[in-house]
C-alpha cells in the first residue's frame, strides 16, 4: 500500500512522512538548492557479531550476498542487501520490501548464534537530499568534511548534526546523501533543515516508500503463529 | 528629525573608494545627514564635520573618532530601534546605509551637554580601584545604591528587550590554508596557496579585499592598487576551492587549526534580505593558516591627548585616501617614525594645510629627503605638552629646544608606531616578544600549522610584505601537500619606517589618557604601581586598562611602556597581558545559531504524541522528550484530571504512553554474566521468558538507575531504564562491556525507538487486552503471570511483544508494538476499552499511582541515596561481584542513622511539597533538628489527602509517629504521620490478580 493512500487517522506513523509536504519552502526565486524527500526503507537491522566471529560473520555475507562487509567508514550495496559501517564491529544492514522472509530474516537463519541481528525499520527515519547547494546547507549542521576531496560516494559516517546523532552516507557524484536519524528526532530535525536550507531553496518531493505496510498473511504466519505457540515455551523472543 | 541634512564639508571633491553617483541619508542622535555607499557611519560623520560622537565611560569626557577600523576606542554607538536596536557599534565599522539611525551613548541629557561630565571634578575618587574602596561602607548600600548608580553612569549601551527579530547561521567549513586578512600579505598568500591548488578560506574585515592596498598611495610603483585587487580577487573568487569572507572577523584560534569566525552577513543592510542571516558563525577546521591581520597604530601620550580631533595618522590617512575625508583643516602631525610624514605628504597633497610635524625623534633621525620633500611642512624636533580645547581641538602647545610653542589647528595626527596584530596566534598561550627594532611586540614562534607574514610579523616595507605573505602561502600549501611556485608581485615602492619610540612625558596639568575606551590615564597607572599592583596582569585588573570592548587594541603597549618606565623595567620583561578570544566581540545571537528557544535542544516525541494531541493533552518535558502530562477533559485542571485519570486506573483500567523508557537490547554468550556485574541483583537465573525488577548501582555504591531486565533468550536480554537516564546506562554499559571487560561476549544496542510502548493498567485491564490480541494468546493469570514476557500478535496481525508489568500497582501490561504501529495501537485499545471506561493517562497520574504504591523514581533516585536507604537492601545480592558492591559497604553508607525511605501521610488536607524538611513535633526549626526531607509528593486519589516519600532518620523504627514537615522556602508547616511506602494493596494482590 503506498502511503498517499493511508488515511491520516489509520495511526500508522512514519517521522518525516507527513512533515515533508510537497512543495518549494524558503527561497522561492530559481532553481531549488536543496533537494529533498524522505525514504522509507523496506526493512533496517543492526548487525554485531559475536566475540571472535567476525570472520564468520563476514563469510556469511559474503556467501549469500557477494559483498565484503566494509571495514570502516564505507557502504557497500547488493541486489538484495546493503551493508553500511555503523562503528567499530557494528553494521546498519538495509533490505528492500519483500515479504518476510526477507533478506534479513534469511540472514538471521544464517548468522543464528554468530551475531546479533537487531531490527531497528521502525526506530529510523531515512532523508535524501541532493541539489547544487546540498554541501552547503548541510555544513551548517554537519561538522566533518564533505569536500569531494574528503568524502565520495559510498563513504559513510556518523555525526551529530544540530545536537541530533545523524548516519550518513553519500550515494552518488550529484551528489546525493542519505541521512538516517532517529524517529523520535525527526520532527526537530527537520526544523532545523528547513532553517539551514531556506536561503536556498528547498524542494520537497513525494516520499519513496520501500516498506510493506500491512502485514499480509504470510508475515502473519511467519511471526504470530510462531509466537502463539511459544507463549509459555522457553524459546526467543523476537 | 531636522528635514534638512548637514552638507558634506569635508568631503574632497574627487577620491575615495566611494559611490558618489548615490546619496544615502542617515541620521545621528536625530540629526540628518548624508554620504554614499561606501562609506562608514563613522567617514560619514567626518565628512560632514561631526567631531563630537560619544561621552566618556567614566568622566564622561567629549570624545571623537579616533582610528580608521575596529580598534576604534571611542565611537561606540546604538544602531536601530525596537526589538533591532544594537548598542556598541563601532562607528568605524558600521558601514552606511540609506535610512540608518545612530544614537550616541553615555551621554546625558545630551551628547554636547552631558552633566554627568561634572563627575570629572569627583576624578580622585574614582580613580583606579575605586570599586575596591570607595563603596566599601555601609555594606549594605553595594547592592542596592552603588552598583545601580556606578552602572547608570558608567556606560555602555543599553541592551534591546524584545526578542531578537532575525535569525543567525552556523557553519563549519575545512580547508587547507586559511588567510586571515587580505592586505598585501594575505592576498599574497591566498594566491599562493590557491594557485598551488589548496583549498584556501580568506577572510577579511572589512568589505572589501584589499586591507591597506585600498587606502595607501603609492604602495605599487606602476599598477593602480585597485585594479590589482579587483582582478586577484576574480582569480580567487573563479576558484571553486577557495572560499573568499569579507566583513568576516577572525575572532579566536583554537587548539587543532580551528578557527572561529564572524560573518556580518546582513550588517550592512537596514534588516536582513529574505531567508537571509544577520550574521553567520563560521568554525573553519584549517591544516594551516597565515595570519595576515597587519598592524594596529598606537597613540601618542601627552595632556589631553583624549580631545575630539586628536586622531591616529594612519588613520587620518585612510579617511583621506579611502573616503575622501579631511578630519580637518589645520592639521599638525606627531610623529616617532618616517610614516607620520606620509600622512603629512597625502594631506599637502589634497591641500590640507599641514602646520607642523612634530617629530619625536632626534633632529639627526630625518627620514629621506623624497618623503620630506613631499611634505613641504615645518619639521620640529620636540614634544606635544598638552592640547587645547574641550569639545574640539584648538591648538597644540609644543615643547622643543626653541621653548614652548603654541600651534593653533583642529586636528592632531598622532603616530606613535605599529604594533603587530598578533592577538590569534597568542590564544592558545604564545607569549609575544618585545623587539626595540621595531618598538613593537611580535612573535618569536606561532602555534602550529599557523604562520606570521606581513607586517603582523613585524615587516613594514610593502615589497617584503607581499614577499613575505607569499612565501607563507607556499608553504602553508606545501604542508598540506600541495606544490606551488612563486611569482612576481607587481613592482612596488621601498618603505622606511625608523622608529625612535619615546614615552617619557613633559609635566603639563590635564590628563594624560592611555586607554581611552575605560578613562584610564597615566596617573591610573601610577596608583596600581604604587598599592602593589605593579605586574602587567594586575594593573590590568585594578585599572581596567584593557578591558573594555576594544580589548585595548590601542592601548596595550602605551601601557607596557608606562609601567616598566615607573618600574624601571625592560618591555620584554614586563611582557603582555594574556590575549584571549575574542579578538572582537561576538553577539550572543551568532553563537546560539539556530539553537535558541524551543530549538535549544531536539525534542523527542513519542509514537503517540500526535494522537494525544488530537485527545487536548498536555505536555511536559522529560528530558528531551515530551510527554503527555494530563488529558483534560471539559475545562478540567491539572488537578482534577490527574485525580479523575488515577481513580479511573485504580478503579477501572487505563492506558499511558511508556516508549521513553530507554530500551537496551543485550545479546552474546556472556549477555547473563554482565548483566549479573552490572546489576546489584542477580539476573542470570531469570528464566526465559520472564522480566525482574533490575537495580543499578554506581561504582560509588549510590543508586545509579533502575528498570526492567526481560529475559527474551538464553543469550538474550532487553533492559529497560528510566527516561532521563537512558543515554547515560548505555553509555556505562558500553564503557564497562569495551574498556573493563572486553572479554566478555556481549552486544549492547538502544531499540528505544524501535518500539511502541503502552502500558495498560487497572482491574480491567486483562479484558481490555483480549479484545485486541491474537484470540489464540492465552493472557490468562495462569497462561502469563505476573512478571512475564513473551512475543505477540495483534488481532490485526501486528507483532509486537507482551509484558505483565505494574507501576502504578493494579493489574497491569505493557505492550510493545514497532513504533509506526504506536499510534494504532493506543487508537485500538481505546476503542477495545470504551466499555470499561478506560482514559489515558499522563505523568501527573502516573505520578500519583507510584508514590501511592512507593515504587522509588526521580526524587528518590537523586544520586544520594543507596539500595537501603531505599528498602531496596533485600535486593541486593551478597553471592556475586557487581559494580558498586566495594564501595556500599562503607562504613557510613550502612550507619544506622542514615535517612532511610518511608511514606508519609498529612494529618490536614494541606498539600505537601518536595524537598521540604521533616522535623520532630515541638523542635525549632533549625539545621540542627533536620531529620530528613520529602523528596516525592503526590495527592492520593485513593486515601483522599496528600502523600509523600522520603528519607527520615531510622525511618523502619518510627511508624505511625507523628513528625512535622517544614518548607521554609514556601512558608509552610504540616504535621504527617510517618507510614509504610506502599498507600496502597501493601501486599501486592492487585498486581498479581
Amino acid at each position: 500500500m503506498e502511503n498517499g493512500s493511508v488515511p491520516e487517522n489509520s495511526g500508522l506513523r512514519w517521522p518525516l512522512s507527513e512533515l515533508l509536504r510537497p512543495g518549494r519552502l524558503g527561497l522561492q526565486t530559481g532553481p531549488a538548492g536543496i533537494k529533498v524527500r524522505a525514504r522509507i526503507p523496506g526493512a533496517l537491522a543492526e548487525l554485531m557479531p559475536f566475540k571472535g566471529l567476525d570472520e564468520v560473520v563476514a563469510k556469511t555475507i559474503r556467501d549469500l550476498h557477494k559483498l565484503e562487509l566494509p571495514r570502516r567508514r564505507r557502504r557497500v550495496e547488493g541486489a538484495r542487501l546493503t551493508c553500511t559501517w555503523a562503528g567499530p564491529k557494528r553494521w546498519l544492514v538495509e533490505a528492500p520490501a519483500i515479504a518476510p522472509p526477507g533478506p534479513i530474516e534469511e540472514l538471521e537463519q544464517h548468522i543464528a548464534g554468530t551475531a546479533a541481528l537487531v531490527r531497528q525499520t521502525d526506530g529510523r527515519a531515512v532523508l535524501q537530499m541532493s541539489g547544487p547547494k546540498v554541501r552547503e546547507a548541510l555544513r551548517k549542521g554537519v561538522a566533518i568534511d564533505l569536500h569531494p576531496r574528503s568524502f565520495a560516494p559510498g563513504d559513510t559516517a556518523l555525526t551529530l548534526v544540530a545536537g541530533i546523532e545523524v548516519h550518513l552516507w553519500q550515494l552518488d557524484d550529484v551528489p546525493t546523501f542519505e541521512l538516517l536519524i532517529s524517529r523520535s528526532v525527526a520532527d526537530s530535525f527537520w526544523d532545523w533543515l528547513k532553517s539551514a536550507a531556506a536561503e536556498f531553496g528547498l524542494e520537497c518531493a513525494a516520499e519513496t516508500s520501500e516498506s510493506t505496510r500491512v502485514m499480509d498473511s504470510a508475515s502473519l504466519e511467519e511471526l504470530g503463529a510462531t509466537a502463539v505457540t511459544s507463549m509459555n515455551t522457553p524459546q526467543e523472543i523476537k | 528629525m531636522n528635514t534638512i541634512a548637514a552638507p558634506q564639508r569635508y568631503r574632497l571633491p574627487a577620491g575615495g573608494c566611494i559611490d558618489r553617483s548615490r546619496t544615502c541619508t542617515f541620521s545621528f542622535d536625530g540629526l540628518r545627514y548624508t554620504g554614499h555607499p561606501g562609506d562608514t557611519l563613522a567617514s560619514a560623520l567626518l565628512a560632514s564635520g561631526v567631531r563630537l560622537v560619544g561621552r566618556s565611560f567614566k568622566y564622561h569626557r567629549p570624545r571623537g573618532i579616533v582610528a580608521l577600523g575596529s580598534e576604534e576606542p571611542n565611537a561606540l554607538v546604538s544602531l536601530g530601534s525596537g526589538a533591532r536596536h544594537e548598542p556598541n557599534l563601532r562607528a568605524t565599522t558600521v558601514e552606511l546605509y540609506d535610512g540608518l539611525v545612530a544614537e550616541s551613548q553615555n551621554r546625558w541629557p545630551s551628547l554636547s551637554f552631558d552633566l554627568r561630565a561634572l563627575s570629572q571634578l569627583a576624578g580622585p575618587l574614582i580613580g583606579a580601584g575605586f570599586y575596591y574602596k570607595t563603596f566599601m561602607w555601609p555594606r549594605g548600600f553595594w547592592e542596592k545604591v552603588y552598583e545601580p548608580l556606578i552602572r547608570r553612569a558608567a556606560g555602555l549601551g543599553r541592551p534591546p528587550t524584545a526578542p531578537d527579530p532575525d535569525h543567525y547561521d552556523k557553519v563549519t567549513v575545512h580547508c587547507d590554508v586559511l588567510v586571515v586578512g587580505s592586505g598585501p600579505a594575505g592576498l599574497g598568500a591566498a594566491l599562493a596557496a590557491a594557485r598551488a591548488g589548496a583549498r584556501v578560506v580568506v577572510c577579511e574585515e572589512e568589505p572589501r579585499l584589499g586591507g591597506r592596498l585600498l587606502i595607501e598611495r603609492g604602495i605599487f610603483a606602476e599598477t593602480p592598487a585597485n585594479a590589482w585587487v579587483d582582478e586577484v580577487e576574480g582569480e580567487l573568487r573563479a576558484n571553486s576551492d577557495v572560499t573568499v569572507l569579507p566583513r568576516t572577523t577572525v575572532f579566536g584560534t583554537y587548539d587543532h587549526g580551528v578557527y572561529g569566525a564572524v560573518e556580518r552577513v546582513s550588517d550592512h543592510l537596514p534588516e536582513p534580505l529574505p531567508h537571509q542571516p544577520k550574521q553567520r558563525l563560521w568554525r573553519i577546521v584549517s591544516k594551516s593558516a597565515v595570519l595576515a591581520t597587519g598592524c594596529i597604530e598606537r597613540p601618542l601620550l601627552f595632556a589631553n591627548n583624549d580631545r575630539p580631533g586628536v586622531m591616529l595618522a594612519g588613520s587620518v590617512r585612510g579617511y583621506l585616501n579611502g573616503f575622501a575625508t579631511i578630519p580637518g583643516k589645520h592639521v599638525v602631525v606627531v610623529t616617532n617614525n618616517d610614516d607620520g610624514y606620509r600622512t603629512a605628504r597625502d594631506l599637502a597633497s589634497a591641500d590640507v594645510e599641514v602646520r607642523a610635524i612634530v617629530d619625536v625623534r632626534p633632529a639627526d633621525s630625518v627620514p629621506s629627503e623624497r618623503l620630506r620633500g613631499a611634505v613641504n611642512a615645518r619639521v620640529i624636533h620636540g614634544m606635544v605638552r598638552e592640547v587645547a580645547g574641550i569639545s574640539q581641538v584648538r591648538a597644540v602647545e609644543i615643547l622643543s629646544d626653541d621653548g614652548r610653542e603654541r600651534i593653533a589647528c583642529d586636528v592632531v595626527a598622532v603616530a606613535g608606531g605599529w604594533s603587530p596584530n598578533i592577538q590569534l596566534a597568542c590564544h592558545l598561550g604564545g607569549k609575544p616578544v618585545w623587539d626595540e627594532a621595531i618598538a613593537g611586540f611580535h612573535m618569536k614562534s606561532a602555534p602550529r600549522g599557523m604562520r606570521i607574514a606581513g607586517s603582523a610579523a613585524g615587516i613594514f616595507s610593502s615589497p617584503a610584505v607581499m614577499r613575505s605573505g607569499i612565501q607563507a602561502g607556499l608553504e602553508c600549501a606545501s604542508d598540506a601537500g600541495f606544490q606551488g611556485k612563486t611569482f612576481e608581485p607587481p613592482a612596488m615602492n621601498e618603505e622606511t619606517y625608523a622608529i625612535r619610540a619615546d614615552w617619557r612625558l613633559p609635566a603639563a596639568k590635564g590628563k594624560v589618557f592611555v586607554d581611552l575606551q575605560h578613562d584610564v590615564s597615566i596617573a591610573d597607572i601610577e596608583l596600581a604601581q604604587r598599592e602593589g599592583f605593579g605586574t602587567i596582569e594586575h594593573m590590568k585588573r585594578y585599572t581596567t586598562l584593557g578591558m573594555g570592548t576594544d580589548q585595548g587594541k590601542t592601548a596595550g603597549v602605551n601601557a607596557i611602556a608606562v609601567l616598566s618606565g615607573l618600574r624601571a623595567m625592560q618591555m620584554g620583561e614586563l611582557g603582555t597581558t594574556t590575549f584571549r578570544p575574542p579578538y572582537t566581540p561576538v553577539s550572543m545571537g551568532v553563537l546560539a545559531g539556530h539553537h535558541r528557544g524551543k530549538a535549544l535542544k531536539a525534542t523527542r516525541l513519542t509514537p503517540t504524541h500526535k494522537w494525544a494531541t488530537s485527545r487536548a493533552a498536555v505536555f511536559i518535558e522529560a528530558g528531551l522528550w515530551l510527554r503527555a502530562q494530563y488529558y483534560p477533559v471539559k475545562g478540567e485542571d491539572w488537578f482534577a484530571a490527574a485525580c479523575r485519570e488515577a481513580s479511573t486506573v485504580r478503579r477501572a483500567v487505563g492506558i499511558a504512553d511508556v516508549s521513553t523508557l530507554g530500551k537496551i537490547d543485550v545479546q552474546g554468550a556472556d549477555a547473563a554474566v554482565f548483566l549479573d556485574r552490572l546489576y546489584a541483583n542477580a539476573i542470570s537465573s531469570l528464566a526465559v521468558g520472564k522480566v525482574r525488577y533490575g537495580l543499578m548501582l554506581r561504582e560509588d555504591g549510590f543508586v545509579f538507575d533502575d528498570g526492567t531486565v526481560a529475559r527474551l533468550g538464553e543469550k538474550h536480554f532487553l533492559v529497560t531504564t528510566t527516561t532521563v537516564n537512558a543515554t547515560a546506562v548505555l553509555a556505562h554499559m558500553e564503557r564497562f562491556a569495551q574498556w573493563i571487560w572486553p572479554d566478555l561476549d556481549v552486544t549492547l544496542t538502544s531499540v528505544t525507538e524501535q518500539w511502541a510502548q503502552i502500558a495498560l493498567a487497572g482491574p480491567r485491564a486483562r479484558d481490555v487486552l483480549r479484545e485486541i490480541v491474537d484470540p489464540r494468546v492465552d493472557v490468562s493469570n495462569e497462561g502469563f503471570p505476573f512478571m512475564a514476557c513473551a512475543p505477540l500478535v495483534l488481532r490485526d496481525g501486528v507483532p509486537g511483544r507482551l509484558f505483565r508489568l505494574s507501576f502504578s500497582g493494579e493489574l497491569g501490561f505493557e505492550i510493545a508494538v514497532p513504533a509506526r504501529w504506536g499510534e494504532a495501537l493506543a487508537r485500538r485499545l481505546m476503542e477495545a476499552g470504551a466499555a470499561y471506561e478506560i482514559v489515558p493517562y499522563g505523568l501527573e497520574a502516573m505520578s500519583m499511582l507510584r508514590v501511592e504504591k512507593g515504587h522509588a523514581a526521580g526524587g528518590e533516585l537523586n544520586g544520594q541515596t543507596t539500595a537501603r536507604d531505599l528498602g531496596l537492601g533485600r535486593l541486593v545480592s551478597r553471592n556475586k561481584h557487581f559494580i558498586g558492591r566495594a564501595m556500599a559497604e562503607r562504613q557510613a553508607l550502612l550507619d544506622p542513622e542514615r535517612p532511610i525511605m518511608v511514606g508519609f501521610r498529612a494529618l490536614d488536607e494541606r498539600r505537601l511539597n518536595a524537598g521540604a524538611h521533616v522535623l520532630s513535633l515541638g523542635s525549632a526549626v533549625t539545621l540542627e533538628h533536620d531529620e530528613g526531607y520529602l523528596t516525592s509528593t503526590a495527592f492520593s486519589p485513593a486515601l483522599g489527602c496528600w502523600i509523600a516519600l522520603g528519607l527520615i532518620r531510622r525511618g523502619n523504627d518510627r511508624m505511625r509517629e507523628k513528625v512535622r514537615v517544614v518548607d521554609p522556602i514556601r512558608n509552610q508547616e504540616v504535621n504527617v504521620e510517618i507510614t509504610h511506602t506502599s498507600f496502597v494493596d501493601p501486599h501486592g494482590e492487585r498486581l498479581r490478580a
